[in-house]
């Protein structure tokens, strides 16, 4: 499914821009008739394949049971952090992977907070998350702009939804991402019952700074964590000393365990070259390997449909061929673009 | 990880222990709808919740 979200001439509720994209990835036929924040008329729907995601519920009352009704205009009150929740299952195993939907900054005063994505080893039916992901939130309403760290409704932004059931995928154009992408098995997780799930958090992509350790969701107004690039490995157990992480995430063990995801810049990925000596795009793709905590490498991509760039080779839309096979471009910002494919 | 560790594992803010079982903590904020983290070292589960937590199984960390 791919989703094209426009704001229009106006921000967006930032809360009804959740509810659409959380009823956009479990609608079994997505549409812009969905949509009760971001503009019907203006939003497309390119690929209507149903994403395959399941509504779990939410920490607010009025989306208990269902979000189905696009009317629905009641928000959160002030200084309540509340989460949307969908799940769906992984290519092998039991355990589902949950994806969380947030603001950034809370409450029906000031509903421009901007969305955070996260991953969750659980959520319940109202809303009750265990170990979700890192982000950056703020229940003090009249305080920071997050909108450097999450993905912005303000007027006039365009925001690319791409989703299946392997990953969520919420870009930002011109700035970055905010990403839950399944990884592909292996015996840890399968020994410990865990769904193999990262999530990247990068919603300033020029701006390459990691934060310090985050377990969890950070009240912005009661942190000096700035880092913009936030990566999290959700419910791992270090095989070695049978910790186990709810979130882990670099700073824990520094960078060498997520060795593809951060940039150094924006020629990260610069440019190579053909056998023959033609331009070409050094398109990566992004796996995980938490090597010291007894993991082998996990690869994203051939499990989300995804390949990441260098920023700025083309227009949002672009079909760029890897390996042969057709995939949409991305204008994720000044730090990277990503290629993906759309079912 | 020691005690300082995971206190900077958790960043700013109340962790407790907590002396039941991952299913009773589970049990626990459900009830209470409270959302929470955990990190499990040496046999000892240490949280962090989005509300404060009232359980005799639950103590603050020093």
């Amino acid at each position: 499914m791919y989703a094209k979200l426009l704001t229009g001439g106006s921000a967006v509720v930032t809360y009804q821009a959740i509810r659409d994209i959380a009823r956009l990835i479990t609608s079994s036929s997505p549409s812009t008739s969905l949509l009760g924040g971001f503009s019907q008329a203006s939003s497309v729907i390119i690929d209507s394949t149903p994403a395959g995601w399941t509504y779990v519920g939410s920490s607010h009352a009025s989306d208990q049971p269902s979000i189905a009704a696009v009317s629905n205009t009641t928000y959160p009150a002030n200084g309540i952090r509340a989460i949307m929740a969908c799940s769906a299952p992984c290519l092998e195993g039991s355990a589902l992977k949950y994806v969380c939907l947030t603001m950034g900054r809370q409450g029906s005063g000031t509903l421009l907070g901007g969305i955070n994505i996260t991953a969750a080893q659980s959520v319940t039916s109202v809303g009750v998350a265990t170990n979700e992901g890192p982000c950056y939130y703020n229940l003090n309403t009249t305080n920071a702009n997050l909108y450097p760290y999450t993905i912005s409704t303000a007027a006039n932004t365009t925001i690319h939804l791409i989703a299946n059931q392997r990953h969520v995928t919420l870009i930002q154009e011109g700035a970055g991402i905010h990403a839950v992408w399944e990884m592909s098995m292996s015996d840890p997780n399968r020994f410990y019952g865990r769904a193999p799930v990262a999530q990247y958090l990068h919603a300033t992509s020029s701006n390459f700074t990691v934060p310090e350790n985050m377990s969890g969701p950070i009240d912005f107004a009661a942190s000096t964590k700035t880092g913009s690039a936030i990566c999290a490995l959700n419910a791992i157990t270090d095989v070695n000393t049978a910790t186990f992480y709810g979130n882990y995430e670099p700073t824990i063990l520094g960078t060498r365990n997520f060795p593809n995801f951060f940039q150094k810049g924006s020629d990260y990925r610069n440019n190579s070259v053909t056998s023959t000596g033609a331009l070409a795009y050094n398109v990566q793709p992004l796996f995980m390997s938490a090597g010291a905590l007894g993991y082998p490498a996990q690869a994203i991509s051939g499990v989300v449909p995804v390949y990441i760039t260098k920023p700025g080779i083309g227009t949002s839309g672009d079909t760029i061929y890897v390996n042969g096979e057709a995939y949409t471009w991305f204008n994720a910002g000044g730090g990277f673009g990503l290629a993906l494919k759309t079912s | 990880m020691n005690t300082q560790e995971i206190k900077d594992y958790f960043g700013d803010r109340v962790i407790y222990t907590f002396s039941g079982s991952l299913d009773e903590l589970a049990d626990l904020q459900s009830k209470t709808t409270n959302s929470y983290n955990y990190i499990i070292v040496a046999g000892q589960i240490y949280f962090v919740a989005e509300k404060s937590v009232d359980d005799a199984r639950a103590s603050v960390l020093e």
